[in-house]
């Protein structure tokens, strides 16, 4: 390859290059003095925006007016140009692309000047660290889930241990008590014919106890797993079902009720909603001294997005600190001997479920003699 | 061996398991009534001898109390904390008789004082192997402390009790 040839193929590749190119001479005695161009292609014509095209009298930071800190770009040229080397000058945006520009030395009094387009990295970085933050916000959520169902098991976990001990400890005592009736009976010689049939009406009574304990676990598992719509439904309907079937179960007890003006519509399950409000008002209709007629109230108050429907009665109260009022839901909480106040202590605890099912809450505001005020929160129809 | 002058406190909610409590302990030879209260309320009032409990030739003050941990609002556990904080009554040897419960409230009655601690077995027969250990060994063996006016005086009665 003659020189002549080799001469055009360099200047064919900087005419070509998609990369601006520059040569530059610098009057290196001179410190104060700025690089001059000498030589563009056009690539970085393209860019140049003095348009005068008088190489040799044109410096760079005419050139390219705003992209180069003056003073720092003349100490770069003269230091690379006095020890060789290169230096990146940094990221311009121009005319909604971002150029590199790297400067580096040729000979003693000249320098190369590439300005190469960096917008396709720049969008890419960009989209990169869009998908980083979108990654680290997922991760995040994620995080925050698994944190949420975790502590959601775990509530579960020890609900199901609090379950199984009550379970095992309610359900053995009518059997220990069937037992022991059953092995005094056999070991005869102490009792009258008296005592041994109210023992066997003993046995008899802890069996009947027991299938009744168990109705209400298979009920409290049954709300716990049933498929449930919510849907908008009329309360005033569910209380008017609810106190149909509560005058059906109350067998000729006498008791009143009064409900209080028109009750909205909510986001509930009409079923479930009608069995909820049956259970409170069975219980509020128990819990009262005896010789006095059962009062319920009915009310409904507007608590934001909620509605609260309050039962209130006239027993006795349960008179506990509203702290520990939470714990007549848990299963198996009785506040009274079985002998005063019938019940196996599951009853609350499937409201509470209920509820929950339903999405709502369930409260209780009491004070000893003074009846008890049960609420209930559910999503009002919108 | 009979045991006369040996009144029992007996705390329990559940009738049917407090029947058979009374009746080991009275086939295991405690003659004296054994009392009992069905919750820790009622066993409060007894042992401050308020309303009908006041005459305490019908409701003496026990020399034992056995208590169950699973009551009804005031709970064992609370019932025995309010004991060993009564000038008068807190040497009171109470012995738990309970259902199997957390270890937790196990613990919390030994915090509290109970002199022993003790499972309701499922068998009668057990029940009363069980009773005669406990009226031997607490109403036989064991030395009292002084219970309620006694508590005030110094040193009370001291020996074995008959």
């Amino acid at each position: 390859m003659d020189m002549e040839q080799a001469e055009q193929l360099y200047r064919l590749m900087f005419t070509n290059m998609r990369e601006g190119l520059a040569i530059l001479r610098l009057d290196v005695r001179d410190p104060e003095a700025m690089p001059l161009i000498i030589e563009m292609n056009p690539a970085a014509v393209k860019l140049c925006q003095c348009r005068s095209f008088n190489f040799g009298n044109c410096r760079v930071t005419d050139c390219f007016p705003g992209w180069l800190e003056a003073e720092g770009f003349r100490e770069t040229c003269h230091r690379i140009a006095a020890f060789g080397g290169s230096q990146e000058l940094g990221e311009v945006s121009y005319e909604g692309h971002f150029y590199r520009i790297r400067v580096f030395a040729l000979t003693e009094e000249h320098l190369g000047f590439v300005i190469s387009d960096c917008t396709k990295y720049r969008q890419e970085e960009e989209k990169i660290a869009q998908l980083n933050a979108r990654l680290e916000y997922e991760a995040a959520t994620l995080e925050r889930r698994v944190a949420e169902r975790t502590s959601q098991l775990e509530e579960i976990n020890e609900e199901l241990d609090t379950f199984a001990f009550s379970v095992s400890h309610d359900l053995r005592a009518p059997i220990r008590a069937m037992h022991a009736f059953a092995e005094i009976l056999l070991d005869d010689e102490f009792q009258s014919p008296a005592e041994r049939n109210a023992y066997l009406v003993r046995i008899k009574t802890a069996a009947q106890g027991m299938d009744r304990l168990i109705q209400d676990l298979l009920a409290y598992s049954r709300v716990s797993r049933q498929e449930i719509t919510l849907e908008p439904v009329s309360l005033q309907q569910a209380v008017r079902d609810a106190s149909q079937q509560l005058e059906l179960a109350s067998g000729g007890k006498g008791y009143r009720i009064e409900v209080a003006g028109d009750l909205p519509d909510v986001i509930a399950h009409h079923t479930v909603l009608v069995q909820v409000l049956l259970n409170l008002m069975t219980n509020g209709i128990k819990f009262v001294p005896k010789g006095v007629v059962p009062l319920l109230r009915i009310w409904a108050e507007d608590s934001g997005e909620y509605c609260r429907l309050y039962i209130q009665d006239n027993g006795i109260g349960i008179g506990i600190p509203p702290q520990h009022q939470e714990r007549i839901f848990k299963i198996f909480e009785r506040l009274h001997s079985i002998e005063s106040y019938p019940g196996t202590g599951v009853g609350l605890a499937i409201v509470r479920k209920a509820v929950q099912r339903l999405g709502g809450h369930i409260g209780l505001e009491s004070q000893e003699g003074e009846g008890s005020r049960f609420w209930i929160e559910l999503k009002k129809e919108q | 061996m009979s045991y006369v002058h040996h009144t029992v406190l007996l705390v329990d909610s559940d009738s049917d398991q407090a029947h058979f409590t009374r009746l080991a302990l009275q086939r295991v030879g405690v003659i004296t009534p054994v009392q009992l209260a069905r919750d820790g309320e009622e066993a409060i009032a007894y042992l401050s001898g308020a309303g009908d409990f006041g005459d305490r030739e019908l409701h003496p003050l026990p020399m034992l109390m056995l208590l169950d941990l699973k009551l009804p609002h005031i709970s064992g556990v609370g019932l025995l904390s309010w004991l060993r904080e009564q000038q008068a009554l807190r040497r009171l040897p109470v012995v738990v008789l309970t259902v199997p419960v957390p270890a937790a409230d196990l613990n919390r009655a030994y915090e509290l004082g109970c002199n022993s601690f003790l499972i309701k077995p499922n068998s009668f027969n057990a029940l009363l192997v069980l009773m005669q250990g406990v009226a031997q060994y607490w109403l036989g063996f064991n030395v009292t402390p002084g219970v309620g006016a006694e508590a005030a005086e110094v040193g009370g009665q001291y020996g074995p009790a008959a």
